[in-house]
C-alpha cells in the first residue's frame, strides 16, 4: 500500500498541494488498492479507472498552472451508488435500477467537483438503502475490515468499508435511520449525520424525504468537517434546506480545550439494553471528556420511545410512495429482505403519517427544553451491543435475528425524527475484536460544536487511527 | 386510535395494488400496532395549533447559535 493513502483527507489535500505526490499517484494507488481488496470487502458496485485518471491529470496540469480548484484538489473519493451523475448509472443497490442512468448529478457531487475531489467509482450499499446491516443479496455483501465475519453496518456499507480500509479518504453516505452513523462505528471511523436541512439532497436516491440526509464519511473528525464545509448549504432545489449560515466547520475541528462545554449523559432511552462491554467503553469516553475539560452529567430523557415511533410513521408512508408503483408491478425484482421491509409500510395509515410530521415541530422544541436546555451535547451510544456476526442477521439467522435488527437503529431513528445533528466517533473496541463507536448529538446546526468536541476527543484518543486488521 | 387488523392491511394492499398473503397482513398488522400505540402518546398531545410546517421553524428556532460554542 502506498504510504500516501495512510494520510487523512486533510494531509492527502495538504500533500499535492505540496507537491509531495501529484494527483496521478494518489488516484492510482486508490484504484490499486480498490481493485486488489475488492474480493476481500466487495466494497465497490463500480470502478471508474479511466475517468478518474483522467481528472487526475488536469488537476496536475491545473496545479502546475498555480490554478487549484479547491481544497479538495486531485483527492480520489468515492461515494454510495446513490449520489446521481448525470449519464452514469446509478444502481441505488438494487435490480430494479440495473443500468439505469441518472438524468442530473446530485448538488453534493457538483459541489465536490467544483472543490477539486475526483470519484474513483461507487460503493456497495444496502437495497435502496433500506436497511441496518449493509447486507445487499444482489450485490453481494459487503465485508467487514476488521473481520469479514461480521455486518459492516448499512446502509453506506461500502462508504464505510472504503474509508476505514484505506482506499479512499472520503465517502457520502445517506442517514436516514442510521446508514451514515452505523457503518462509520462498526467499521471504526468518523461520519457526520447533518443537520435536516444542512445538506441538499437533490439528485440523491430517495429513502424517506422527510428524514433522509447527506454526510460524510471520514477518518478524523477534521477530514469530515472539510468535506462538510464543501457540501453543505442551501439549495433551490432541495426546499428542505434552510438559510442558515454555514460557519467555518474547519478552523472549528481544531484540537483545544473543552472548559465550559457541558456534555450530557443520557439516562432513560439511550442507555436501556446497554450492554457492559459498550457501557464501559461511553464510560470511559466520558472520562476522557472530563479530562479534556468539560463539564460531564446525566440528563434525564424525554419519550424518546414516542419520537422512535414517530419515526417509523415517517418512514413508512415515505418509502409507501416512493416504492407503491414498482411494488405493484414490479415486485419480484426486489431483494426479499427489502419487499418484506417495504410491505410493512402499509401499516402507517394516512393520519398516521400526517399525525407524525405535525408531532415533530412539538417533539424538537420539547425535546431541546429538556436536554439542551441543560446540556450542549449529549453523548449517546450507537449500538446498544457488539458488533454482530453477518450470520446472526441473515435471513436464516435464528431466534435472534427479529430482536437484533429491531435493536440496531433504535438509537438512530429518533435523532432523524427530530432532525438533529450527530458526530460518530470511534471509542474503543469490544473483546469480540469489532470497533465500537459513539454518537455524540446537538442542536439544529451544531455541527461546528461537535466537530469542536471531536477533534478534542482524537486529540486524546487513537482509536481513529488505528488500521482495520483484516486490510493490513 | 383503533388498532388495525389483518382486513385493514389486505384492504391497503388492495388499493395499492401489492399482493400479500393474510398470514403476512396479520403480522403487517401486529408490528404496526406495536408503533401507532407508542406514538399515541404524542399524538394525545398534539393541538389544533400543531401544523407540519412548525418541524422547518423548530429547526430554525432552536438551531445552535453561530459557531462552535
Amino acid at each position: 500500500m502506498s504510504e500516501f493513502l495512510t494520510l487523512s483527507l486533510t494531509g492527502a489535500a495538504q500533500a499535492i498541494r505540496d507537491r509531495k505526490v501529484s494527483s496521478v499517484e494518489l488516484t492510482q494507488a486508490a484504484l490499486a488498492r480498490a481493485h486488489a481488496l475488492q474480493p476481500k470487502f466487495n466494497a465497490f458496485v463500480r470502478f471508474d479507472d479511466e475517468k478518474a485518471l483522467a481528472e487526475a491529470r488536469k488537476c496536475d496540469a491545473e496545479l502546475a498552472a498555480g490554478k487549484p480548484r479547491g481544497p479538495l484538489h486531485g483527492v480520489p473519493l468515492a461515494h454510495k451508488d446513490m449520489f446521481y451523475r448525470a449519464g452514469e448509472v446509478s444502481t441505488c443497490g438494487s435490480r430494479l435500477r440495473e443500468g439505469w442512468k441518472a438524468g442530473a448529478t446530485a448538488a453534493v457531487l457538483e459541489k465536490l467537483d467544483a472543490a477539486g475531489a475526483l470519484q474513483i467509482g461507487t460503493l456497495n450499499m444496502t437495497e435502496f438503502a433500506y436497511g441496518p446491516t449493509g447486507q445487499n443479496g444482489w450485490l453481494g455483501d459487503a465485508r467487514n475490515p476488521w473481520n469479514p465475519d461480521y455486518i459492516t453496518g448499512g446502509s453506506s456499507a461500502g462508504s464505510g468499508v472504503s474509508v476505514a480500509s484505506r482506499i479512499v479518504f472520503g465517502a457520502l453516505g445517506s442517514d436516514t435511520a442510521g446508514s451514515v452513523r452505523m457503518p462509520s462505528s462498526i467499521c471504526g471511523i468518523t461520519g457526520m449525520k447533518t443537520t435536516f436541512g444542512r445538506v441538499s439532497r437533490a439528485n440523491c436516491m430517495p429513502l424517506s424525504q422527510s428524514l433522509d440526509t447527506v454526510g460524510p464519511l471520514t477518518r478524523t473528525v477534521e477530514d469530515n468537517a472539510l468535506m462538510l464545509a464543501v457540501i453543505a448549504g442551501q439549495d433551490a432545489r432541495d426546499g428542505a434546506t434552510l438559510a442558515v449560515p454555514v460557519p467555518d466547520y474547519v478552523a472549528a475541528a481544531k484540537a483545544g480545550s473543552l472548559k465550559g462545554v457541558k456534555i450530557g449523559i443520557p439516562r432513560g432511552f439511550f442507555d436501556d439494553k446497554l450492554e457492559d462491554d459498550v457501557r464501559a467503553l461511553l464510560d470511559a469516553a466520558a472520562g476522557v471528556y472530563k479530562e479534556l475539560g468539560a463539564d460531564v452529567f446525566e440528563v434525564k430523557m424525554p419519550d424518546v420511545d414516542a419520537i422512535n415511533a414517530a419515526g417509523f410513521l415517517l418512514t413508512w408512508g415515505d418509502v409507501q410512495a416512493v416504492h407503491g408503483e414498482w411494488m405493484a408491478r414490479r415486485t419480484g425484482e426486489y431483494s426479499p429482505q427489502t419487499k418484506g421491509r417495504i410491505e410493512v409500510t402499509l401499516g402507517a395509515t394516512v393520519r398516521d403519517y400526517v399525525d407524525a410530521q405535525r408531532y415533530r415541530g412539538r417533539a424538537l422544541r420539547e425535546f431541546c427544553a429538556a436536554v439542551f436546555g441543560q446540556c450542549d451535547a449529549l453523548l449517546a451510544p450507537i449500538l446498544s451491543f457488539a458488533v454482530p456476526k453477518i450470520a446472526e442477521v441473515d435471513v436464516s439467522g435464528g431466534p435472534n435475528m427479529l430482536r437484533i435488527l429491531d435493536e440496531i437503529t433504535r438509537l438512530m431513528r429518533p435523532v432523524n425524527t427530530l432532525g438533529l445533528p450527530g458526530l460518530a466517533l470511534p471509542a474503543g473496541f469490544t473483546p469480540n475484536g469489532l470497533p465500537c463507536g459513539m454518537q455524540m448529538l446537538g442542536r439544529p446546526f451544531a455541527e461546528a460544536l461537535l466537530y469542536r468536541i471531536g477533534a478534542a476527543y482524537q486529540s486524546a484518543t487513537d482509536w481513529h487511527a488505528r488500521m482495520p486488521t483484516a486490510a493490513q | 386510535m383503533s388498532t388495525l387488523n389483518a382486513a385493514d392491511i389486505l384492504a391497503t394492499a388492495q388499493r395499492a395494488g401489492w399482493h400479500i398473503s393474510p398470514e403476512r397482513a396479520a403480522e403487517i398488522a401486529a408490528a404496526a400496532n406495536s408503533r401507532i400505540s407508542t406514538f399515541d402518546r404524542a399524538r394525545a398531545q398534539l393541538a389544533f395549533e400543531d401544523e407540519v410546517a412548525g418541524f422547518a421553524a423548530a429547526l430554525l428556532a432552536e438551531r445552535q447559535p453561530g459557531g462552535a460554542k
